[in-house]
This record gives C-alpha cells, sequence and structure tokens, in this order.
C-alpha cells in the first residue's frame, strides 16, 4: 500500500523520481516542483522522496491515526 | 568565500531605503558593558562583564544631499525617535554571505562636516537597541513579480538554526496589488521545502523582524504570492538571524 503523509504547512517538493534525482544532484533549475496544501494528505509518488518528506516535516499517516473513525 | 571590499556593499538597507550610494564609510562596534568591582582588601580592581551589550552604528557620507528625497526624509537626516531595521550587506548582496543586521536602530547623532576643499559629509550616529548580530543573506536584494520563490538559488545557514530571526526588507512596492504575502522557505536538504514563517501582508515599502517561531533547517528560501494589482513588483530581501 502507497504510503500516505500530511503536511502541516505549505510544501514544494520534486515532482517525479527524475526531478528528485536532479535536485539531489544540485540541479534546481531543472527541477519541476509539485506543490503541496497545508493539512493536504498526499501518498508518496514515489519511494525516495519519502525520507526527504519526513525530514521537512510531513508526518505519516499510519493506521492508528484512523481508530475510532 | 572571496575578499570583500567597500565596492561589494551595495546595499544599506535602512527599513526599506538603500543607503549605500551615499555612504563613503561604515562603523560598527559591539561593547561590553562592564563594571570594576573592588573589594575591601583588594590592591587591584576585577572588571565585571555585567552580560549586556551596547551596539553602535556609525555611517559617513553625502547623505545631505542624497537623502534630501521626500521617500526617504526622516530616515537618516533627522534625529529619530522612532527605530529603523538597518542591514548592511557587508560581503555582497550574494545568497548565503553574512550581513549585519540592526533589530532596532535610532539615529541618535547627526554631523555635518565641510570644508573648503571637500564636500559636505554628514554622519549620523545610530543607537542600536535590540538585537544585532550576522545574518545570512536567504534572499538577495531583487526586484520580482509574478509569484514564485527562490528555491532554485537556496540559502545556506550551515547549520539549522534553532532560534534567531528573519528579516524582511521591502525596497520597492508597484503596481497597485492589495497585498503581497512573502514567507521564509526551508528544508534540511533542500529537496522539499517547507513554508516556516510568514512576514506580516507587504502594502509598502518597509521592514520587519519575526522571531523564529520553531527551528529552521539549514536551507532557506523565500516565496511571495500577490493579491490584486497589474503587473505588480516586489523588490525584497530576506535574512535570517541565528541566535
Amino acid at each position: 500500500m502507497t504510503r500516505q503523509f500530511t503536511t502541516r504547512v505549505d510544501a514544494i517538493y520534486p515532482a517525479t523520481v527524475a526531478d528528485y534525482r536532479k535536485a539531489k544532484a544540485g540541479r534546481l533549475d531543472d527541477v519541476t516542483w509539485a506543490t503541496a496544501e497545508a493539512g493536504e494528505t498526499l501518498a508518496a509518488p514515489y519511494p525516495e522522496i519519502v525520507g526527504s518528506w519526513l525530514a521537512n516535516g510531513f508526518e505519516e499517516v499510519t493506521g492508528d491515526d484512523h481508530a475510532g473513525e | 568565500m572571496t575578499t570583500q571590499a567597500s565596492k561589494d556593499i551595495t546595499y544599506v538597507l535602512v527599513d526599506g531605503l538603500n543607503i549605500a550610494a551615499g555612504l563613503e564609510t561604515l562603523e560598527h562596534k559591539v561593547t561590553a558593558v562592564t563594571v570594576q568591582k573592588q573589594a575591601l582588601g583588594e590592591t587591584w580592581p576585577t572588571t565585571v562583564d555585567t552580560g549586556t551589550r551596547k551596539g553602535e552604528l556609525t555611517v559617513a557620507g553625502w547623505l545631505d544631499s542624497v537623502m534630501m528625497t521626500p521617500a526617504s526624509g526622516g530616515k537618516v537626516n533627522t534625529i529619530s525617535t522612532t527605530s529603523s531595521i538597518v542591514s548592511a550587506f557587508v560581503n555582497g548582496n550574494t545568497v548565503s554571505e553574512r550581513a549585519l543586521v540592526f533589530q532596532a536602530a535610532n539615529v541618535v547623532g547627526i554631523g555635518i562636516f565641510t570644508a573648503p576643499e571637500d564636500i559636505a559629509k554628514m554622519t549620523p550616529e545610530f543607537s542600536v537597541a535590540g538585537e544585532c548580530g550576522w545574518a545570512f543573506i536567504a534572499v538577495p536584494y531583487a526586484a520580482r513579480t509574478t509569484d514564485g520563490n527562490t528555491d532554485s538559488a537556496y540559502g545556506d545557514l550551515t547549520a539549522q538554526a534553532a532560534t534567531g530571526h528573519a528579516v524582511l526588507h521591502v525596497g520597492a512596492y508597484t503596481g497597485g496589488a492589495t497585498k503581497c504575502v512573502v514567507k521564509l522557505r526551508h528544508s534540511s536538504d533542500h529537496i522539499t521545502f517547507a513554508a516556516h514563517t510568514t512576514f506580516a501582508d507587504v502594502t509598502a515599502i518597509g521592514a520587519e523582524v519575526k522571531a523564529l517561531a520553531s527551528a529552521c533547517e539549514r536551507y532557506v528560501s523565500a516565496e511571495w504570492a500577490w493579491t490584486g494589482g497589474t503587473n505588480p513588483s516586489i523588490s525584497f530581501a530576506v535574512l535570517v538571524v541565528a541566535d
């Protein structure tokens, strides 16, 4: 199952794995960015972004978060 | 880092006014407030650092002629009880470079010097209240038009700033927009950027210092978004002071 994350603030991240690799290599001018609104829950578009999201304040939505709903 | 000389100092911002073009010299000094303690029986006194600091900033140049325009009146050519936010880009207007920032500075003295072989020069002396310190330029001073961000030219604080201040200087604001919202953004890895500190809505030339509400990650940038206006343009710089 694709891992789900929420962001508490407006955020921006590389849209595709190719963009992620460009950003990682420092070629930020060539990167196409995707945006996430504060409070939005979204699925990780590719696994490589997960570490960066977690390091920058995205919170993973686990099954426990929905307990009692 | 390249060696910086006076020619590189193209921005000395007093709120939204750049006075660099009228300056010849800039002097900054921080002194410790000390008391001398000499107990009975002691031959020599001991100097005790009270822990408080006093900041001074003195600039000199052709400010009498340069500063006569109404828009800048009262910023540096008169004694001022209203404090200004002053930033001197002493290492150039370059992202990640250091700049001197004074959170609150008042003009408390003005000297005018005239000599037969010289042009009349003025020396405003600022008394510095609040914090003064070295900032990093997160976003260099430049004009910006359509909504955007500077993530692709991020600044590097060299380490996470656990506490500190973000500083915004707005030197030009045109186009009749209702407002422009400027936010400091940050990232731990310069891959995913998130909004960090939102400055007050910008509607005019000016400056603002905001305390960082939470730790600011190492890589910083800014975003700006307009409401209304026709081809609006804003010229601004964002700095981050890590305490």
